[in-house]
């Protein structure tokens, strides 16, 4: 299991690089720099030009890379181009809202498709499955901004259940302000997910029910729910967890997205504006901070499937 | 993405409204001075709290290094100006008054006695001579200098500043009064002013004072007691981050801000007619135009510049893109309406297919293809662009739109002199002083590096910004206007109005009847 572990770090440091690599030249490919903010139009082309050196904005892209890789390996992420705030600073800021976002509609996905799989798969071509199935085909086609907008005009404006925008109201400092605030987000984030985890389940517990030791069973007379509870759930569970490490970047994707609808003040508002400015210290920490998020998740799913299933960490240590 | 997300809202609004109860209307419109409100019986109420919607985070609190139109929200109430030059009248802020000399060389101005600080420091005139120096130290010369070379501020007493002119601006005086002073004991504290935590405190003169700034989420206000001009009405100021438009206008309707901003007719005929809400429009004074790089091969025969002018219908591309006179306005000139000397009678560029035809054909343009970029973040821009295209291919003329994000439109439209691309949609900013828009024609200068613009037009700009005598004055401007129009260099289409909703019991939008709206925070106020 060591070994297990240790092959996957050491599987990142390149992923880790190559996506810095990549995060760097695509910003470098995009028109425009963070210049355009500084300009003011009495400027001569010589004041220009002295700004274009003072922010390193003349350094090739190979030298720029270098002297930002330095110092990330060095524990610094640079300072803002725009507000010259520190970068790791604005992200400590804003990543408690953007994991805690993720974390809620993560569990909330599991903890909704499990049991919607389930009953899916065992009425298969019943009207319960159908109907699951149709939600769940509704759930993975649906925008996440048209079903945000969808949700707040009904909970919010009609109902007036919930708050619209924002992570708490201003003036108030409780933490059920925030779990109120937090609940359209979390859903509207976790539909894609849930959806797509409920077929799955669906998926593996039709399977699971048509293997041999489930006749088996039946023939010893155990009763469908025992069955059912006792040997086809763990079974059916398993893939879960790979699925769950594999989603993670449609969580990261799409809190952009819900961030912006929710106007929730995480990772994704902090990238969108970094992206809209060619702000490119706070663009690499956004991107290397989602990185490790994903690879992290990656990692714990592959490490909690060992566990779960010993023939992983036996291939493993096979390897 | 607005607009997709304002269509799904607008979709799933009708959806819902069609299950909901009906609105009454209201004939009301304020910005015309028609509205049903009384006055005479409303009774207003103290306190209270003003949320304002804002698209994006603002960077930093420093009055003068930061731009943008929500950031001044929120700088007019941190931060007071000096003096506000208007067409018909002069607004004292901070000053108490100005004098200038025959000469046109030496302005006095003398600040308001008993004036603080948000910290309780007095404001005097040494933080004017610090912040002068400061801002010239620093490169930012915007308001410190004249073509490159620095005012002289010094102090004549504690309330009195004299400023010496290296030479005459007569639009000097308006970019003096709009600056925004700091204060001298948080800033000379030996740290670089773009990076000094002071700039994150917002220190300064202001009806209202800095109380919380969540990053990302909100910057949260509250009432200066020690305001010199009197106390503003409301206890709280809130400036709430809601990037998309469609969350603003939900927001608004929940009850969670007081107000939003609006952009197309149905929405404003729509809130028009609810008797909750009050619709405001002002001239943003926002010159959209049409224009031609003078870095492409393919522009450079003034011939074919002129073609395309004869070419194009400016009503049918205002139609296009705006069409609504609430909205905003189809302008000729290179000037706004509330530019002085703004002749509304200006007819500009003649409309003439014939003749565009016949010029087209004896140039071959039909053998080109042009190349028309545009910057998508601003209103109406991309859809000047495509009825452009629309337009010119009646003609035969066959024009790629390239619609771009701010930054990769400033870009290749400012920067670069590649001459990638052949025609272009803008939009530029203009004050009541028709030399503000000098910076867009200046020969040479970093703006204008990519413009037809002729050195009789410079030379025309630099007549009128020394010529002190008004009517004189406005008429070096407006031959300026028939100069820039006989280069070719712009073709100007629209001015665009910003329009407001607000809750039905907010006040003083329309004091001032400018943008921007909230120049004095005073002003507003609601009623019970």
């Amino acid at each position: 299991m060591g070994k297990f572990i240790l092959k996957r770090l050491l599987q990142m440091i390149p992923v880790a690089m190559l996506v810095a690599f990549f995060s760097f030249a695509i910003i470098e490919i995009a028109p425009g720099d963070v210049l355009m903010h500084y300009i003011r139009p009495n400027m001569t082309n010589e004041e220009i030009e002295e700004l274009r050196e003072e922010l390193g904005l003349n350094d090739g892209i190979v030298e720029k890379f270098v002297g930002w890789g330095k110092n990330v390996l060095q524990g610094n992420l640079g300072y803002s181009l725009i507000n010259h705030r520190s970068v790791a600073a604005q992200i400590q800021e804003r990543i408690p809202a953007t994991v805690g976002l993720m974390g809620a509609s993560l569990v909330l996905s599991i903890v909704v498709s499990i049991p919607l799989g389930l009953l899916s798969g065992v009425y298969k071509n019943r009207w319960v499955d159908q109907l699951i199935s149709a939600i769940s085909y509704v759930g993975i086609s649906v925008p996440s901004f048209w079903l945000g907008i969808v949700l707040i005009i009904v909970f919010s404006l009609k109902l007036g259940l919930l708050p619209s925008m924002g992570m708490r109201t201003v003036g108030v400092d409780s933490a059920w302000d925030v779990i109120v605030h937090g609940i359209l987000p979390a859903i509207v984030l976790s539909a894609g997910n849930t959806a797509v985890f409920t077929r799955y389940i669906r998926a593996s517990t039709i399977s699971e029910l048509e293997e041999e030791y489930v006749d088996t069973a039946k023939s010893k007379g155990a009763s469908s729910r025992r069955i059912l509870c006792g040997h086809v759930i763990k079974n059916c569970l398993l893939p879960i967890i790979t699925l769950v490490g594999m989603n993670l970047s449609h969580l990261v994707v799409g809190s952009f997205i819900v961030e912006s609808v929710f106007s929730w003040p995480g990772m994704g508002t902090l990238g969108m504006s970094a992206i809209n400015a060619r702000d490119y210290p706070v663009i690499m920490g956004f991107t290397m901070m989602s990185c490790i998020i994903l690879m992290l998740g990656n990692f714990i799913a592959d490490i909690l499937y060992g566990f779960c299933d010993p023939r992983i960490q036996q291939g493993g240590d096979r390897q | 993405m607005k607009k997709l997300l304002a269509c799904v809202l607008a979709a799933s609004m009708l959806l819902l409204a069609a299950c909901s109860e009906t609105t009454p209307n209201n004939s009301s419109n304020p910005s015309d001075g028609s509205s049903s409100q009384n006055s005479a019986t409303e009774e207003k109420m103290e306190g209270g709290t003003f949320i304002f919607p804002i698209p994006a985070d603002i960077n930093n609190l420093n009055p003068v290094i930061t731009e943008s139109k929500s950031v001044e929200m929120v700088m007019r109430a941190l931060y007071d100006p000096l003096f506000i030059i208007d067409t018909d009248e002069t607004r004292y802020y901070m000053a108490e008054s100005y004098t200038v000399s025959d000469d046109g060389l030496t302005i006095t101005v003398k600040l308001k006695d008993n004036m603080f600080w948000h910290d309780g420091v007095p404001i005097t005139a040494d933080d004017l001579v610090f912040d002068f120096e400061c801002l010239w130290s620093e490169k930012l010369t915007s308001s410190t200098g004249i073509n490159g070379q620095q005012i002289l501020c010094e102090k004549v007493d504690d309330l009195t500043v004299k400023l010496t002119l290296p030479e005459v601006s007569a639009s000097y005086l308006s970019t003096l009064g709009n600056f925004k002073m700091f204060p001298k004991h948080r800033y000379d504290n030996g740290e670089p002013f773009r990076t000094t935590l002071e700039n994150e405190k917002g220190v300064g003169s202001g009806p209202y004072k800095l109380v919380n700034w969540t990053k990302g989420s909100s910057v949260e206000l509250e009432r200066f007691d020690e305001y010199y001009r009197g106390t503003p009405n409301f206890d709280k100021v809130i400036f709430q981050v809601i990037p998309e438009a469609s969350t603003q206008e939900v927001a608004f309707q929940n009850g969670e801000v007081s107000l939003f901003e609006i952009s197309d007719s149905l929405k404003y005929e729509k809130y028009s007619a609810d008797e909750n809400c009050n619709v405001y429009s002002f001239p943003d004074n926002r010159v959209s135009y049409f224009t031609f790089n003078a870095n492409s091969d393919k522009m450079q025969d003034v011939l074919l510049r002129q073609a395309f002018t004869y070419a194009l219908d400016r009503t049918a591309l205002y139609d296009a893109a705006a069409g609504d006179e609430n909205l905003a306005k189809e302008n000729p000139s290179i000037y706004g309406p509330q530019t002085e000397g703004f002749d509304p009678n200006f007819t500009g560029y003649e409309y003439n297919p014939e003749k565009a035809k016949e010029l087209f054909a004896q140039l071959g343009a039909d053998q080109q293809t042009y190349r028309l970029i545009c910057d998508r973040s601003h209103l109406y821009l991309e859809d000047i662009a495509i009825a452009i295209q629309s337009q010119l291919a009646q003609y035969g003329i066959k024009v790629e739109v390239t619609p771009l994000d701010s930054q990769g439109f400033n870009n290749t439209f400012f920067y670069t002199t590649e001459g990638d691309w052949d025609l272009a949609v803008n939009v530029y900013p203009v004050k009541n002083d028709p030399n503000s828009i000098a910076f867009m024609y200046k020969k040479g200068g970093f703006l204008t590096k990519n413009l037809f613009a002729s050195d009789e037009a410079l030379a025309l700009f630099n007549e009128g910004d020394t010529t002190l005598d008004p009517e004189k004055r406005l008429e070096v401007y407006a031959r300026l206007q028939d100069q820039i129009l006989a280069d070719y260099c712009v073709y100007p289409v629209l001015t665009s109005n910003a329009c407001y909703v607000t809750q039905s019991n907010l006040r003083g939008i329309d004091a001032i009847k400018k943008i921007p709206a909230f120049e004095d925070y005073l002003k507003i106020y609601m009623v019970k």
